[in-house]
């Protein structure tokens, strides 16, 4: 018994050896095979240009495949405000936030929920996931969900496999008529989200939890208390 | 011998359409006794709830009174989806529905209020007006169909 221990120790001490030594001389020898770029995708939604269509809803449930009891997005109605006939509402969207602090990944016991290190996404292991929903109720910004299809937790993960993999945005973004969304790699200095973080006010939900989301929100003055 | 089956079929289509438009007319309701309806058979019929016997709504109580028409000027309303006359043509439908219920019922009459005519989404001559039973797509996409902004 003994020696068989001692035996397997040695035999695995040596395979593992040699694969590391396998791996860092392929990595030396193969520079150009070290993963693209890491990006960091953010999306803005701009309250002020939003009408409460709901376009947006539709095509993430239609193309994410979302069964009806449950949502990866909505959109929130808050008003009226003013009077007749200047009356007006506030749109806000409730979603994942993409938290680069993110308490599901903090709480889930599998390691289901996960940040992508090269987009930054904040995804879902399906096998992974246990269902103990300790990630629903960490998530301060309640958006996740068991997904009645999967019985796993599900939430928006920016259409990376429905979309992003075919190199197209986001299906919300596509469907909006007013472009109140805008999608991108807030790393690359040419890209339009960059520009806007730079050039609008913008702000995020929560940001005193220190979650540090990555959808920022052009607020809506509308409803706002005038002082 | 030929000529004889033309005239007959043609007197047996002239027949039916008597009894067809005779059968038609016995369906349809008061409004269409409004001498507007002599001229304006061409239009169509008036149907749907506009059309109910009990409210006895006439032509002119929406389209204004005739005046001149169709020679000469008059203040007749035309209710088309335009944006310039929704403040006028709303005014119209403001006679009987409320604001206040009206955005009670659905939050976009809110917000479209005076600015955008009834006449763009709801559609009052036929049986039924369409958007009431659109469905959440559909209705979607009736909004997407103004407000898209063309991409630079």
């Amino acid at each position: 018994m003994q020696t068989s221990k001692r035996h397997f120790l040695k035999c695995t001490g040596t395979l593992l050896a040699g694969v590391a030594a396998y791996r860092l001389a392929y990595a030396t020898a193969h520079p150009e095979a070290k993963p693209d770029a890491a990006k960091q995708y953010i999306l803005i939604h701009d309250q002020t240009q939003c009408i409460g269509c709901d376009a947006c809803a539709i095509a993430c449930r239609q193309t994410n495949q979302v069964p009806a009891e449950v949502s990866r997005l909505t959109i929130v109605r808050h008003g009226p405000y003013g009077e007749y006939p200047n009356q007006q509402y506030h749109f806000e969207r409730q979603s994942c936030q993409q938290c680069e602090n993110a308490p599901c990944v903090m709480v889930c016991p599998t390691g289901a929920a996960y940040r992508d290190p090269q987009t930054g996404i904040i995804k879902v292991d399906d096998w992974k996931c246990v269902g103990c929903q300790y990630c629903i109720a960490a998530c301060p910004y309640q958006v996740r969900f068991i997904n009645p299809v999967t019985r796993a937790a599900d939430k928006c993960d920016f259409c990376a496999e429905t979309k992003l993999k075919q190199g197209e945005l986001p299906a919300c973004v596509q469907a909006c008529p007013t472009q109140a969304l805008q999608f991108g790699d807030s790393l690359d200095k040419d890209a339009q989200v960059r520009k806007t973080l730079n050039s609008a006010a913008v702000i995020r939900d929560n940001e005193s939890l220190g979650t540090r989301p990555k959808v920022f929100i052009i607020a809506d003055a509308k409803g706002e208390v005038t002082i | 011998m030929r000529s004889i089956y033309l005239i007959l079929s043609l007197m047996v289509l002239l027949v039916m359409s008597v009894i067809g438009s005779a059968v038609e007319a016995a369906n349809l309701s008061d409004i269409h006794k409004n001498p507007c309806y002599k001229c304006h058979k061409r239009n169509g019929s008036m149907l749907g709830v506009h059309a109910n016997n009990a409210l006895a709504i006439s032509c002119n109580d929406c389209h204004g009174e005739k005046q001149g028409h169709p020679r000469k000027a008059s203040d007749l309303i035309a209710f088309t989806p335009s944006a310039s006359q929704a403040d006028k043509q709303n005014n119209v439908c403001l006679n009987c529905h409320r604001p206040q219920l009206l955005g009670q019922v659905d939050w976009t009459h809110n917000v479209h209020s005076n600015k955008v005519s009834c006449a763009s989404c709801h559609q009052l001559h036929p049986e039924y007006d369409a958007v009431l039973t659109q469905t959440k797509a559909e209705r979607s996409q009736l909004c997407v169909k103004c407000h898209t902004v063309v991409k630079d």
